[in-house]
């Protein structure tokens, strides 16, 4: 059987009698087969050639540079193959025999070869970068990056400016994590890198802008001292960096403004807050219009300089961001149609969608434009992408469009979001889970149709599955769904959902090791036993009052003011309740002595929360008169009125106040009906009039019957503190490597 | 609306009065040279000028090396040449190096190698066709070649025009300029287009001296018009540029 050229060419490498000749000759066969050539890639790992080139470039001496540089070459090449390749050969081990001929001591040439395959092979976020950070290659590698040092030979000056080039490129592309970032640091790469940047050379000035971004990137410490360095002429890092922002290359402007967009993150240059408003955003807005690897990444750096501020988000909003983006959307999935081919540009699609996201994240007429630009069906239909990384993306716009007022959710229960989210909820993928769930908060709120449909799809039991499955943010998330669920919902929802959630798993809820979670919890009891008193029996039913009672007085006797005010609310709520619900109440001591600590409490919001609890359980009852006087006689003793009374002129807050003299008022009534036999001093400030009369209340005197029932505000949808949390971790695809191609969810969260 | 005239001697005197700077000039032909690929003229240039290369003349040789190969057909010896000179444009480029086999397939074509171009379209483009499919379309027509007598035209005969070759000769060209962080297009087309644009926008004003002929340079006065449009001359160096 004759071999295939190709076959040939891989056994010439292996034999040693071979004349070194007839092994370069191979090699450059084999180079030149494979460059550009995918399929010939593939066709040659399969023949087993990595091996063979691997002990080429192991060997010691380094007589046959040009053998190794060839080898080199060739391995290079593979690593411009798809991923599979790259891991292929990072399994195979070659990864140290190639940082070995970085040695300063080798050819030039050699060096430059073997910085420049593994800079390819590092663009696969999946290769480990251990070795790169042991032994002395780390410093071997920085080094390099020294075009000045006179150990450089004379004549090589072009292959030694690339060979620096590269290696920024590697330290860029190797700086993910903050151990990692600190160890280049302590290499001594900066200094070098800001020669580098001041060079003149575009190249190599792209190239060190990449690696400083990816050093300042989420690291405050290093942010600021390299904001803090001088350049040769004495200037700073950052109006250095501003000018090339404004060069004519498109990489130079976004290497210069990705640069920008992290020391801008970290704070760390407030005096240039003005330039990038006004310079760096609309460039990077400009780029949108640009084609390839600049279009690529530009809505990604977007997106991370917009998140969190306002200010930002409304500036890309009237530079007409938002159609430039919709427009990049759905000319993709009309290309996608054409062609069929899912992958291509997915790495677009993902950063367009997180530029969305971004954009519509805090200002309502940013989320008014995006529908309006049409682009919410693309939206949908990228919820159920094959790509994580844009159906992470997806879903993060959604999220922000969900926190919207309640007409332009509606548009997107309209767009059919119902479907893809639900299916979301069971996705592998930690960052889409993150953001189903908080999607979902936001979408179960209003009072519509949703809420009974997604209950029929069997909602609360991907609920149950999410509280056991360990992650905070989506425990949170998932209570704080269940709450808004329920949040004014019928009787028949309220035990729908119970029933199948179980009260026992609301009991680990109560009880969590998160206090986000746990108040969230309380508030989802204040919603259940919320507006009738058949839900507060419930309540007391799935809980047990003895358990319930004995949560509360737990939570009442925290410091936290959060829980604290939950409790209080819960509370409010079953004072509402029938006369057992009061009574269940009045019995613990415990509680009723933390309610009084409470009006004194420091924060006007918690007073309040106490004084509607005092204000509930003495309503006057006619047809439970004497219980109502008995509460008061107990709450009087205990010193409840005496506190009224001394807030009553203390108390500088309007809201607590007029809860006071509501509550006094209560107190003056069941004085005048029942006479005192308690050590009462002062006389409410606001006598209104003799005789109140004995039975009956006209609606004039007693205040609006609403105001007994607590408004359980649990719809805070959009309220920045509690996704403020996730809302930071939400940002997790600013994978701005440059080539690299992290996909959702792999990122730091 | 009525438009300005000027008269040719008032705008010749105007034109008398800008300075050129002799030095820019000879880095304006200096840029086209080398950008261009013409080491021996660059070179001659430029001990006979003073004006000094930017760059290195023997990047120019390299580049000037593939030309020649590609506009003699030598497509498998261009390719060697660029993956010697840098080994990862081929890889990074894949219309570019489309475009290359596609060349190859053309030459065997031409050679009358019939055999040897279906072998050479099995093996080498359906791949890429399948690895990108929007390089489909243009691998169809140069199939299409196959169906057609070689020396009669058809409508895929462009593909055999010494244009073709030169086409793909400038591409690799600015590839190879790109990766060497120089610039690909010279400034001396930008110049010339500029001032065509620039004419465009005066004759919507006034009545002037036009140059028509930019090889000419000479000042033509066109008659005065009524209406209010004229007509833009396309000279030949401006639309090849």
């Amino acid at each position: 059987m004759t071999l295939t050229p190709h076959e040939v060419a891989v056994s010439q490498l292996a034999t040693d009698q071979v004349v070194p000749l007839d092994r370069i000759k191979s090699l450059r066969f084999i180079k030149n087969n494979i460059i550009g050539n995918k399929t010939k890639k593939d066709l040659y790992i399969q023949l087993g050639i990595v091996s063979r080139l691997q002990d080429i470039i192991s060997v010691k001496d380094d007589k046959d540079s040009q053998l190794k540089i060839q080898a080199v070459i060739v391995l290079g090449s593979f690593a411009f193959g798809n991923e599979s390749n790259i891991l292929a050969l990072a399994n195979s081990g070659v990864v140290e025999p190639l940082l070995n001929c970085l040695n300063p001591s080798g050819d030039p040439k050699l060096i430059e070869a073997a910085a420049r395959t593994l800079n390819a092979i590092y663009a696969s976020p999946k290769v480990s970068r251990q070795q790169l950070f042991m032994g002395n290659h780390l410093h071997v590698l920085v080094q390099l990056l020294d075009t000045f040092s006179s150990k450089h030979r004379p004549g090589q000056e072009i292959v030694q400016v690339h060979t620096a080039e590269l290696v920024a490129s590697i330290l860029a592309r190797c700086c993910e994590t903050l151990e990692q970032q600190m160890q280049i640091a302590d290499s001594g790469a900066i200094p070098l890198l800001m020669r580098l940047l001041a060079s003149g050379i575009s190249k190599s000035q792209e190239a060190a802008l990449g690696a400083l971004a990816a050093l300042v990137k989420d690291n405050p410490e290093l942010a600021q001292v390299i904001a803090q360095m001088r350049l040769e002429k004495g200037e700073r890092p950052a109006p250095f960096i501003l000018r090339l922002v404004r060069d004519k290359s498109p990489t130079m402007r976004l290497a210069a403004a990705t640069c920008l967009t992290y020391l801008n993150r970290a704070g760390v240059i407030p005096e240039h807050d003005g330039d990038i408003m006004l310079i760096v955003l609309p460039i990077l807005v400009k780029m949108l219009q640009l084609t390839g690897a600049v279009q690529e990444t530009a809505p990604q750096v977007l997106a991370h300089l917009i998140w969190e501020s306002e200010n930002m988000q409304k500036a890309v909003c009237d530079m007409e961001a938002i159609p430039k983006l919709a427009s990049i959307i759905s000319q993709m999935d009309e290309e996608d149609n054409v062609y069929g081919i899912v992958g291509q540009k997915d790495k677009l699609k993902e950063n367009s969608l997180l530029a969305l996201a971004a954009i519509s994240q805090l200002k309502e007429d940013c989320r008014k434009q995006v529908i309006e630009a049409k682009v919410l069906s693309h939206i949908v239909s990228a919820m159920s992408h094959p790509a994580v990384g844009v159906r992470a993306a997806a879903c993060q716009c959604t999220r922000s469009l969900s926190r919207s007022v309640k007409n332009l959710r509606t548009s997107l229960v309209d767009a059919g979001i119902e479907n893809p989210l639900f299916q979301l909820l069971s996705d592998e993928d930690l960052g889409v889970l993150r953001s189903a769930t908080a999607t979902l908060c936001n979408i179960v709120l209003d009072v519509s149709p949703m809420k009974k449909t997604i209950m029929e799809r069997g909602i609360v039991a991907k609920f149950v599955r999410m509280i056991s499955y360990g992650d905070n943010v989506v425990r949170l998330n998932t209570v704080w769904a269940i709450k808004n669920l329920v949040f004014e919902a019928e009787s028949e929802v309220k035990e729908n959902v119970m029933r199948q959630f179980g009260y026992n798993n609301l009991v680990l809820l109560l009880n969590d090791s998160e206090p986000a979670v746990q108040e969230q919890a309380l508030n989802l009891v204040r919603n259940l036993a919320h507006k009738r008193e058949h839900d507060i029996e419930q309540v007391f039913r799935g809980l047990g009052n003895g358990q319930l009672l004995s949560i509360i007085e737990e939570k009442l006797s925290w410091d936290d003011p959060r829980l604290l005010e939950h409790a209080l609310y819960v509370l409010v709520n079953i004072a509402t309740g029938t006369e057992y619900h009061k009574q269940s109440i009045l019995k613990r001591q415990g509680i009723l002595r933390s309610v009084l600590r409470s009006m004194n409490h420091e924060s006007a919001a918690i007073r309040v929360a106490s004084i509607w609890v005092i204000i509930n359980l003495t309503w006057p009852d006619d047809k439970v008169s004497h219980s109502v006087h008995e509460c008061v006689a107990l709450l009087r003793s205990m010193g409840f009125e005496d506190r009224l009374l001394a807030l009553d002129t203390t108390d500088h807050d309007l809201d607590v106040n007029n809860r006071v003299k509501t509550a006094l008022q209560h107190f003056l009534m069941d004085q005048q009906q029942y006479g005192h036999n308690n050590n009462v001093s002062g006389v409410p400030s606001d006598q209104t009039g003799s005789g109140i009369g004995r039975h009956g209340h006209s609606s004039s005197r007693y205040p609006d019957p609403q105001q007994q029932q607590d408004i359980s505000p649990s719809s805070s949808s959009s309220s920045g503190d509690a996704f403020g949390g996730s809302a930071g971790s939400a940002m997790d695809t600013t994978h701005i490597v440059t080539g690299g191609s992290g996909a959702g969810g792999h990122d730091r969260r | 609306m009525a438009k300005k005239a000027i008269s040719k001697d008032d705008w010749s005197a105007r034109l008398a009065e800008v300075q050129v700077d002799r030095d820019d000039l000879n880095k304006l032909i200096m840029n086209y040279l080398i950008i261009e690929g013409y080491k021996d003229a660059a070179e001659k240039f430029s001990q006979e000028s003073g004006a000094k290369p930017p760059v290195n003349l023997e990047s120019i040789q390299n580049r000037m090396v593939v030309r020649t190969a590609i506009q003699r057909g030598n497509i498998e010896e261009a390719i060697e040449r660029v993956n010697d000179l840098n080994p990862e444009i081929l890889d990074t480029n894949p219309k570019l190096f489309f475009h290359l086999q596609q060349q190859r397939l053309i030459e065997y074509i031409r050679e009358g190698r019939v055999t040897d171009a279906l072998e050479f379209a099995q093996e080498e483009l359906a791949p890429r066709g399948e690895e990108n499919p929007e390089f489909l379309s243009e691998l169809e027509r140069t199939m299409s070649l196959l169906a057609f007598e070689l020396n009669s035209p058809s409508p895929v005969s462009d593909l055999l025009t010494p244009a073709q070759r030169q086409k793909l000769a400038s591409e690799l060209n600015s590839a190879l300029l790109l990766s060497q962080s120089q610039e690909k297009d010279p400034k001396l087309p930008a110049l010339l287009k500029m001032c065509w644009w620039a004419q465009q926008q005066l004759d919507e004003r006034c009545t002037y001296p036009k140059i028509k002929d930019f090889t000419k340079a000479e000042l033509v006065m066109e008659p005065m018009s009524t209406a209010g449009g004229s007509q833009g001359s396309s000279s030949s160096a401006v639309a090849g540029a």
